[in-house]
């Protein structure tokens, strides 16, 4: 049908409209010229690459590498890991704790936690770290990794909340009953049948937390003090007067790389399921 | 809550329970209620019991200060008194008689020095006051004509505002003379300051100026030609209607912050609505009208740009619009400008960049919901013979509601509270949005207080447009589990 | 495995929205039986139930199972196993881990649960289906797999919630004399409900009928079937036409009952005066075409006749519009129901009862949903 064949061709060049950035990016991350460029060809190059584990004495010598802190990056790249490390299991246990609330919890109060537990979702990400930073402050805590931490964990809790409330919305609440009446203590009704039922969903969750506590950049600016990430660090380069360094650049490849290795993974592992069935 | 401690136990039910108000009061409620705290408190500034104490404490200075010149005062009197200054002798012995019976002089000499002897100092004795005794800073100060501070700046005074008698400490008259006066003003300060400091104590601390500073509206210093070109702009055509920019015996006023939360919003409705437009035949064709062999690769390529990190996909624009980036390039390649056009000086890129990182917030949750309609629901409809538009008017609309509600506020969401955007693509080269206003008020001004009122001014306008959009549209919270 | 008895004594439910589900209930089900609980959905029964095995506290009343008060007792400490309206079987587990899913939690070591397991499941003849998922089993093998599940941890009393209401009618059948011959083979006690009249009656020592809360009538499946004590006992259990009318005048143990289509004489069982209103029960299946001396006798018209296997059903209608039900064993159509004109039935047939709510009528129930 020739409805379906503009809906087709429109669907490409959204595609194409989405991939096209990106693979600009790519293209620039090899070529040898800052800042980044696509229009002047100055030989291919792997040097935006090689900057994170060349030998000192070779960047020394390159006029662009040079002004930048490599240390400093790690160091960042390092402190969002950390982050993440927490922000990811704090935010699966608050999300946890939120589905069931609201999920299993029936009372007049519920309309209102879901109203509080999903504001941070729907505030704007400024907002969340400027509070926790003038919260924690007001407490004595200084700004730094830790605000970081509490002002993500603020709003990615909300994810795996949603995520896992569909799930167990799916779960009839039978089945904990069930385990009860046959003996099982709440615990083990927990551990050995609830959970169980969730775990794809707090993988898939941990995931997008991960992720989310990655990229964050809106939030943690505010909250962030004297420390820095990986997001922030990378922010920072922008405000460079010459334009961003093409290591920006090689990052983002490998990000691209990265999640398309995974998306693909996850994609045959979808099919190979839905044959077995 | 019976219920609860049935199904989990007491252990697992308090862990939930726990968790969840930690959630609620440790990282929403309570930093919200900070920051509402810290908008209410004006920003520090010197009080008038402070300003009559600063008084009183400078009075007090003068005074030992003085008393380490009356024994030179008469001394210096001895020594040239006859030859250089003779018409000051009876003043430095009246001064040192009063200081002996300083109970009686005052009130007889308030009066009676200042005509008497200003007549008299200003002509012959300019330089020789100096040899007095120096300048003393505290002396000077202690003068109960004290400048208040007021936020509205107008100019109050502290004898004028509180009823005190005009005094101050006269460098003409002799030391004794001097110190009985600044005994007076030191006096007559401490007093004031003890009792304005019991009446500010029982003042809330409390006000709303930060707030009032965020609508007030700001002098711009224009050309008059400027003012011309500028009166025609659309936007400032908008703003005037709006209130939000005014003129005022000839001078342009605008209400700065108003502007820039009214601007933000509208792009950001903009983008909302753009990005509804495009997504929705996607979300149809990934959702409903293609195979299943497809469908995958189809949401592979959607999800992988949703995935990537916000700030790469924010950085993959550059390489477009730098002055060397593609477009630039190819506008002077085919002769069409000389020179490269500054994008990153036009809001329009990014408005466009912001839609290209948001756009897949809306296409994901109507997609989720478009999928969940039985495929069988479009047969039926197409055998009833129902045409393509009233067959998405009629079924997949309302089926996909909840969806393109959800979508439209994270996308609207996203937008409102864009930071990294502008911050990455315009370089500060142009008109702040409202995230990047807060952040200058909080960390780049003194002003950090205001910068709370920003922020919680914001999270409230914010809410209360998406309260009404789900009104309009009939959706519940709920909806947002569901478009999972 | 020894069945337990269970009393209820005064229970009232009241859930925490306000409801008022069950109001205060005597309720006594002797040890070993297959009792019933029979009432249209929405009446209380899974409250009822739910109440027994530890999910909900009732707000006022006693539980007793063998004799002991099971108040704050929760649900993995009572001697009674649920078997849920939708099974509850558990999704990730294998058919005989879910089975021995209640020795697990009892500690029992791996090896001896999962021979109980394969035990149990060879008395529900599941025994080489043990290593599937439940979703790869039919709908009665699922039923059977709850039931095993629920025996493993050898309760005393057996609580079973409408179990085979997503069965086809075949399969449901055949599953009740199953239920029947384990409940015997087991000797635990049974607690059945269901608003399938037909199952109830069929399966059951003694029946329970409720409505809206209340148990109206506790009996022998035929005692309450044919000496039903209210309306709504009458109309619920079994087919019935029914007359509204007066009563008029009362010998022992019978009375003259005065309705729109004539007076009739009935039992009246429940001792009505002369003058209280009363609705007369009379049953299909003793509506005869050809009326006896003494019988009472209804004039009719013939409407139409339904075929039911063993039966027919003839639908005939009074002067008054009324429609009245006759139910004959099917004579292979010797009899031409065009020529009845007249219906009767007999003084102990029909049974006079206070007036009071109906069950609702198959037209009723359609409206209704
Ligand atoms: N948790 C609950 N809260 C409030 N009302 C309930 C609850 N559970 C059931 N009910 C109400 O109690 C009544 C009886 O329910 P139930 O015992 O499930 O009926 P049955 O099993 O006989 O169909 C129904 O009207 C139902 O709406
Ligand atoms: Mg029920």
């Amino acid at each position: 049908m020739k409805s379906d064949r503009i809906l087709s061709i429109y669907t490409l060049a959204f595609l194409a409209f989405m991939f096209a950035p990106l693979l600009l990016m790519i293209v620039a991350s090899f070529n040898n010229i800052s800042p980044p460029s696509v229009t002047e060809w100055h030989g291919f190059t792997t040097k935006w690459y090689r900057f994170f584990w060349m030998p000192d004495s070779q960047l020394a010598a390159d006029p662009v590498l040079r002004t930048l802190d490599r240390g400093r990056f790690i160091g960042c790249f390092g402190n969002s890991m950390f982050v993440a490390g927490i922000v990811v299991p704090l935010s699966l246990l608050l999300g946890l704790a939120g589905a069931i609330m609201l999920t299993r919890w029936s009372s007049k109060a519920n309309g209102l936690l879901w109203w509080v537990l999903l504001s941070p979702i729907l505030a704007p990400g400024v907002v969340l770290g400027l509070s926790a930073l003038v919260f924690w402050a007001r407490l004595g805590v200084g700004a730094g990794l830790y605000t970081i931490i509490m002002a993500q964990v603020t709003f990615i809790a909300g994810y795996p909340m949603l995520v896992l409330m569909a799930r167990l919305q799916r779960q009839p609440i039978e089945l904990e009953e069930a385990a009860r009446d046959l003996g099982a203590s709440p615990l083990r009704s927990f551990l050995r049948i609830t959970l169980p039922f969730l775990a794809p969903a707090l993988f898939s969750s941990a995931v997008v937390a991960f992720l989310a506590s990655m990229e964050n950049y809106n939030t943690t600016m505010f909250a962030k003090g004297g420390s820095c990430t990986f997001a922030t660090e990378i922010g920072a380069m922008a405000r460079n007067p010459n334009g961003h360094p093409p290591v920006i650049n090689a990052v983002g490849t490998a990000i691209i790389v990265i999640t398309v290795a995974a998306a693909l993974a996850h994609a045959l592992m979808k099919r190979r399921e839905e044959k077995a069935k | 809550m019976s219920q609860l401690l049935r199904t989990y136990g007491k252990l697992l039910t308090s862990v939930f329970l726990a968790a969840v108000l930690f959630w609620a009061l440790m990282l929403i409620l309570l930093p919200q209620a900070t920051i509402l705290e810290r908008a209410l408190i004006a920003p520090k500034r010197t009080l008038d019991s402070s300003a009559a104490q600063t008084l009183s404490r400078d009075a007090a200075t003068c005074m030992a200060v003085l008393k380490t010149h009356e024994k030179d005062d008469t001394k210096t009197a001895v020594d040239n008194g006859g030859l250089a200054i003779p018409s000051m002798n009876p003043g430095g012995a009246s001064g040192g008689s009063a200081a002996s019976n300083g109970g009686l002089a005052v009130p007889s000499m308030g009066g009676m020095a200042v005509p008497s002897m200003g007549g008299m100092a200003v002509p012959s004795m300019g330089g020789s006051a100096g040899a007095v005794r120096p300048y003393i800073l505290q002396c000077d100060r202690a003068n109960t004509h004290k400048q208040l501070s007021r936020r509205s700046g107008e100019p109050a005074f502290l004898d004028t505002a509180y009823g005190l008698a005009a005094m101050k400490v006269d460098d003409k008259a002799p030391i004794a003379e001097q110190m009985r006066q600044a005994e007076t003003i030191r006096d007559a300060a401490q007093k004031l300051a003890d009792k304005l400091r019991i009446d500010e104590a029982s003042q809330s601390r409390f006000s709303t100026d930060n707030f009032r500073t965020m609508i007030a509206a700001t002098k711009i210093p224009l050309s008059e030609s400027a003012k011309a070109a500028e009166a025609n702009t659309i936007e400032n055509k908008l703003y005037g209607l709006m209130g939000l920019r005014f003129e005022k015996d000839g001078d342009v006023y605008e209400r700065l912050g108003l502007t820039n939360l009214t601007r933000t919003l509208f792009f950001a409705i903009l983008v909302t609505a753009l990005a509804l437009v495009i997504c929705y035949p996607i979300a149809f064709k990934a959702a409903l009208a293609t195979s299943e062999r497809q469908q995958i690769w189809l949401m592979l390529g959607l999800i992988i740009p949703y995935a990537i990190v916000e700030l790469m996909r924010i950085y993959a624009w550059t390489t477009i619009i730098d002055n060397h980036g593609l477009i630039n390039s190819a506008l002077m390649w085919l002769g069409i400008t000389d020179s490269p056009i500054a994008f990153n000086r036009s809001p329009g890129t990014v408005f466009v960049v912001i839609a290209y990182t948001y756009v897949l917030f809306m296409v994901f949750p109507m997609l989720n919901v478009m999928s969940t309609l039985d495929r069988n629901q479009i047969e039926a409809a197409r055998d009833l013979g129902a045409s393509t538009p009233r067959l998405h008017w009629r079924v997949i609309i309302p089926h996909a509601k909840p969806g393109i509600a959800v979508g439209c506020i994270s996308t609207f969401m996203l937008a409102a509270g864009a930071f990294s955007v502008p911050r990455i693509i315009s370089r500060g080269l142009q008109a702040e949005w409202f995230a990047q206003t807060i952040y200058n008020k909080f960390f780049e001004s003194q002003a950090s207080n205001v910068g709370a009122a920003y922020s919680l001014t914001y999270t409230l306008v914010c809410f209360v447009l998406v309260a009404l959009f789900m009104w309009a549209m009939r959706t519940r919270l709920k909806d947002f589990a569901r478009a999972q | 495995m020894h069945g337990k008895d269970i009393r209820l004594e005064a229970v009232g439910i009241t859930y925490p929205n306000g409801f008022r589900a069950v109001e205060p209930t005597d309720l006594e089900i002797r040890a070993g039986e297959f009792f019933s609980i029979l009432g249209p959905s929405g009446c209380g029964k899974t409250t009822i139930l739910r109440t027994i095995s530890g999910f909900v506290n009732p707000s006022e009343g006693r539980v007793l199972i063998g004799g002991e008060d099971m108040a704050g007792r929760n649900p993995d400490q009572r001697p009674t196993a649920l078997i849920f309206q939708n099974l509850a079987l558990f999704p990730l587990m294998s058919v005989r881990d879910n089975v021995a899913f209640g020795l697990e939690a009892r500690g029992v070591s791996r090896r001896e649960r999962h021979a109980r397991a394969e035990e149990l499941l060879d008395l529900v003849a599941l025994g080489d289906q043990a290593a599937k998922k439940p979703t790869e089993l039919s709908g009665g093998q699922r039923q059977r797999v709850a039931i095993a599940r629920a025996l493993a941890v050898e309760p005393s009393v057996l609580l079973l919630d409408e179990p085979l209401s997503a069965l086809d009618l075949k399969l449901r059948q055949h599953m009740r004399a199953e239920l029947r011959a384990i409940q015997e083979k087991t000797g635990v006690t049974f607690l059945y409900i269901t608003h399938d009249q037909s199952e109830a009656l069929a399966m059951s020592d003694r029946i329970a009928v409720m409505n809206k809360g209340r148990i109206e009538q506790v009996g022998p499946c035929d005692e309450v079937y044919s000496d039903p004590r209210t309306a709504f006992a009458a109309s619920f259990v079994g087919e019935v036409n029914m007359f509204p009318g007066t009563i008029k005048s009362v010998i022992p143990d019978m009375a003259l009952v005065e309705t729109a289509l004539g007076t009739f004489t009935a039992r009246n069982p429940r001792g009505l005066k002369v003058g209280d209103a009363t609705y007369l029960f009379v049953r299909p299946e003793t509506m005869r075409p050809a009326p006896q001396p003494g019988d009472n006798i209804v004039p009719v018209r013939f409407e139409r006749r339904d075929l039911e296997g063993a039966f027919v059903t003839l639908h005939m209608r009074a002067e008054n519009g009324m429609e009245l039900a006759a139910q004959l064993s099917n004579d292979g159509g010797a009899l031409n129901p065009a020529a009845i004109t007249q219906l009767g039935f007999t003084p102990e047939a029909a049974i006079a009862l206070p007036e009071g709510q109906l069950a609702r009528t198959g037209r009723e129930e359609m409206a209704a949903q």
